[in-house]
């Protein structure tokens, strides 16, 4: 066994997280100011890591997205441990908000990727529903990295 | 040109801290580049970089310490090509190891070897999640600590002295001769020393028979 091919069994052997990141549009019926997006966002994350531990995760690798308003407002969460509040940092133009893009980025210990993934969009549905916003999945991606060599 | 590369499991403070990094370098009057590889082909990093005004490129489709060693080559030649930064900042996925990482350096320098250096690799350490991490990720945070060339503990100003003293002593008895730094990207600690690093640290020769001894003795087949 060469050098590469033991490095890659480190790799995975120590990589036993589940990974599941999806690119949303949102279309949203009433507009958000700054403190509703970052609270909706927040919420979003909140209630996906909760469906991920209640199927099984006992950490959170981390938890991050990134939404841009139109006009490009942003807004970045960062969410690593359920006793540590997450990281928001804000740059809201002060328009409100009625179409974004957001970036959802999910990785947990002790679940499956195709877990994660079902979950995330599942939680996702139930929480623009009950928010009545309209919203299009453009992208979603999961595991890659653990593709290595069957 | 210096290829600067850190590593630390995921959440360990890696973006915020380069992008302090980087405004630093800036500052200094220094073209800094960064080069994110974020898990799949939706990069959160690399928009966080953007905001901050850093010129930034993405590596997808896998992992640079293994999957995507030959794609770091193109992606540092197309930089420079069209940037000529002085450094590289590169930030991998949260489960790249050192050794990947030189390796794949290592292969980039060999194809501009009169304009590419190596800088000495930082694995960042969350003073916060350390204990956790050990517990659930501890061969893949023992790798990255053990082949560190410098360690930063991270997130300093949220622990306690009693904590840093342990995670110091934790790090130590790891890699008893690794350069140990402190910092915070919430309060710049750490930020000065870790840029001077990447940017004058002795350039890291790359040894692969070390390497495997090290690995062959940590791990066995």
């Amino acid at each position: 066994m060469d050098l590469k091919e033991r490095q890659l069994l480190t790799h995975r052997a120590s990589d036993e997280l589940g990974k599941f990141s999806m690119w949303l549009r949102l279309y949203i019926k009433d507009p958000l100011d700054a403190t509703q997006s970052e609270k909706m966002v927040l919420d979003l994350l909140d209630e996906v890591t909760a469906e991920c531990f209640r199927q099984g995760a006992d950490m959170i690798g981390h938890i991050k997205s990134f939404l841009t308003a139109e006009g490009g407002s942003t807004i970045s969460v960062s969410l690593i441990d359920m006793d540590i509040p997450p990281t928001v940092q804000v740059r809201f133009d002060g328009t409100k908000m009625m179409r974004g893009e957001l970036i959802v980025h999910v990785i947990v210990h002790g679940m499956w990727d195709p877990q994660v993934r079902e979950a995330s969009l599942k939680v996702t549905k139930d929480f623009m529903a009950q928010r009545s916003i309209d919203y299009e999945v453009i992208n979603d991606f999961y595991e890659k990295e653990k593709r290595i060599k069957e | 040109m210096r290829i600067a590369q850190v590593t630390g499991f995921l959440g360990s403070g890696k973006t915020s801290f380069l992008i302090e990094v980087a405004k630093e370098l800036n500052s200094q009057g220094l073209k800094v580049a960064t080069i994110v590889n974020d898990v799949g082909h939706i990069n959160v990093d690399r928009k966080c970089m953007e905001v901050h005004g850093i010129d930034t490129r993405e590596i997808s489709g896998g992992c640079i310490c293994c999957e995507v060693q030959g794609t770091l080559t193109t992606t540092v030649t197309n930089i420079y090509m069209s940037y000529r930064p002085d450094v590289i900042l590169v930030e991998p996925t949260g489960v790249a190891i050192p050794l990947g990482l030189k390796q794949a350096a290592a292969e980039t320098i060999k194809k501009m070897p009169k304009i590419l250096e190596q800088s000495p690799i930082v694995t960042f350490v969350d003073a916060m999640r350390i204990n956790k991490l050990m517990n659930n990720v501890r061969r893949l945070v023992e790798t990255q600590i053990v082949e560190a060339d410098a360690v930063l503990i991270n997130k300093v100003d949220a622990v306690d002295e009693e904590r840093l003293a342990t995670v110091t002593a934790l790090i130590r008895d790891l890699n008893p001769e690794v350069r140990l730094f402190y910092g915070s990207s919430r309060t710049r600690q750490g930020v000065r020393e870790i840029a001077e690093l990447m940017v004058r640290g002795e350039a890291v020769v790359y040894d692969l028979s070390d390497a495997e001894d090290r690995f062959e003795k940590k791990y066995g087949e």
